[in-house]
């Protein structure tokens, strides 16, 4: 996820920003470019762990761990998206931008946006829309693989955002012309994430929830209102940030002005950070319990 | 505050399932609880979900609890959620179904039921 929020903010906001700025430029490049490697590290262990312990629970006791895993790697639809995913994995750390050259060029740059997108899609390929049979099942993955997108564009994109800003709005060291590139970039690229988001999430609750009492008498229905609250939650601050706090910083005529502005704006991207991980784990937890639409009914 | 990047790195880095259900005995044939006239070549489950038949056993036992299917369960020719499995030839009497099927979704579920053949 870091890695698709990390390598968008990089293309879309904050390279155009930089143009100008040389020195900055290369320095923050470099820890965009750290911080893609970093997460693609975590990704690929987690992704293994996952493998690793999937294979260890389904497996029968006539095969070893080596049959079931290499059955589940070749013979499952899990399986093959996995390996298609460490595919991606290797394309996005070789479409990383040599740390030396000051701007990566465009093919470079379009074959990681696209890796690390499809990277994050891959993930619908396990989940209960790819396993729905037919039209609907179709429907359901592709509004599953770009609601995953757009989380990780937004979500993702707003770490190197808050570091950005922090770093940034203390040290006084990027100019005030810079920074507002930064954020009016970053609020237009969240509009598209966020319309998607709800876009995608509409149709995801209507596949999931077939009745509007689920929401509040099953687990997962309760579970899917936090989650939507959580959501209208970071939209608050989003919303905020766009309307209010980036005007401000427009306006603000000195160097304090603008540091408190920016700072202001540093602590809500924190909180939404913060908001979009405890969705995030609450997602992991509707994993594994069952939709409501799927529980028996009482008669 | 490189201390708490590094935090919510390894928080957002957590992977994301997303939401997933079990795969469910839609109809059988022959059907669940049903008696059938004459012994049928082969028994087909149709589940809720598409199914992983590499992972997806059914056994099928007469009333002694021998086994009466034959080779390995197969997807249904241009399906991706029914599995049929052969027969040896059955005569007069009740036979269980025991299903243990993983959904694409890397879920598994599993089930049993019976029927009976002939009067």
């Amino acid at each position: 996820m870091l890695v698709v929020g990390v390598a968008f903010f990089d293309a879309v906001v904050l390279a155009p920003a930089l143009l100008g700025e040389q020195s900055a430029h290369a320095r923050l490049r470099r820890r965009s470019c750290v911080m893609v490697v970093i997460a693609l590290g975590l990704a690929i262990v987690s992704g293994a762990a996952w493998f690793a312990l999937l294979a260890a629970s389904i497996g029968d006791t006539a095969s070893t761990f080596g049959e079931t895993a290499w059955a589940l790697a070749t013979e499952t639809q899990f399986g093959i998206a996995w390996m298609l995913r460490l595919v991606l994995a290797a394309v996005i750390a070789a479409s990383l931008a040599r740390p030396g050259r000051a701007r990566a060029s465009r093919w470079r740059t379009g074959l990681m946006l696209g890796a690390s997108a499809a990277f994050a899609g891959t993930l619908a390929w396990s989940g209960h829309g790819a396993a729905t049979p037919g039209a609907a099942g179709r429907l359901h993955t592709t509004a599953d693989a770009l609601h995953a997108i757009a989380a990780a564009i937004w979500l993702g994109g707003l770490l190197p955002l808050a570091l950005l800003l922090g770093r940034g709005g203390r040290n006084g060291d990027l100019p005030l012309s810079v920074l507002m590139m930064v954020v009016r970039r970053f609020s237009a690229l969240g509009v598209v994430a966020v319309a998607t988001l709800v876009a995608s999430g509409i149709i995801n609750t209507l596949f999931a929830i077939d009745r509007i009492e689920a929401l509040w008498t099953t687990d997962y229905g309760r579970a899917l209102l936090v989650k939507i609250l959580l959501f209208a939650d970071m939209l608050i601050f989003a919303v905020h940030n766009r309307q209010v706090l980036t005007p401000k910083l427009a306006q603000s005529t000195n160097a304090i002005a603008q540091s408190r502005v920016t700072q202001r704006l540093c602590v809500h991207s924190a909180v939404e950070i913060a908001l979009g991980v405890v969705i995030i784990l609450i997602v992991a937890w509707l994993g594994i319990i069952e939709p409501a639409a799927n529980q028996p009914h009482m008669h | 505050m490189m201390i708490r990047s590094l935090i919510v790195l390894l928080a957002l880095c957590a992977s994301c399932a997303l939401a997933e259900a079990h795969a469910m005995l839609d109809r059988a044939n022959p059907a669940v609880g049903s008696t059938v006239a004459t012994a049928p070549r082969s028994v087909t489950l149709s589940f809720t979900e598409k199914i992983e038949p590499a992972f997806s056993t059914v056994r099928v036992e007469d009333a002694s609890g021998a086994r009466v299917d034959q080779g390995k369960p197969q997807l249904e020719r241009g399906s991706r959620n029914v599995l049929r499995v052969n027969l040896k030839a059955l005569g007069p009497g009740t036979y269980k179904v025991i299903w243990k099927v993983l959904s694409v979704d890397t879920h598994r579920t599993e089930g049993s039921f019976s029927f009976q053949v002939g009067r």
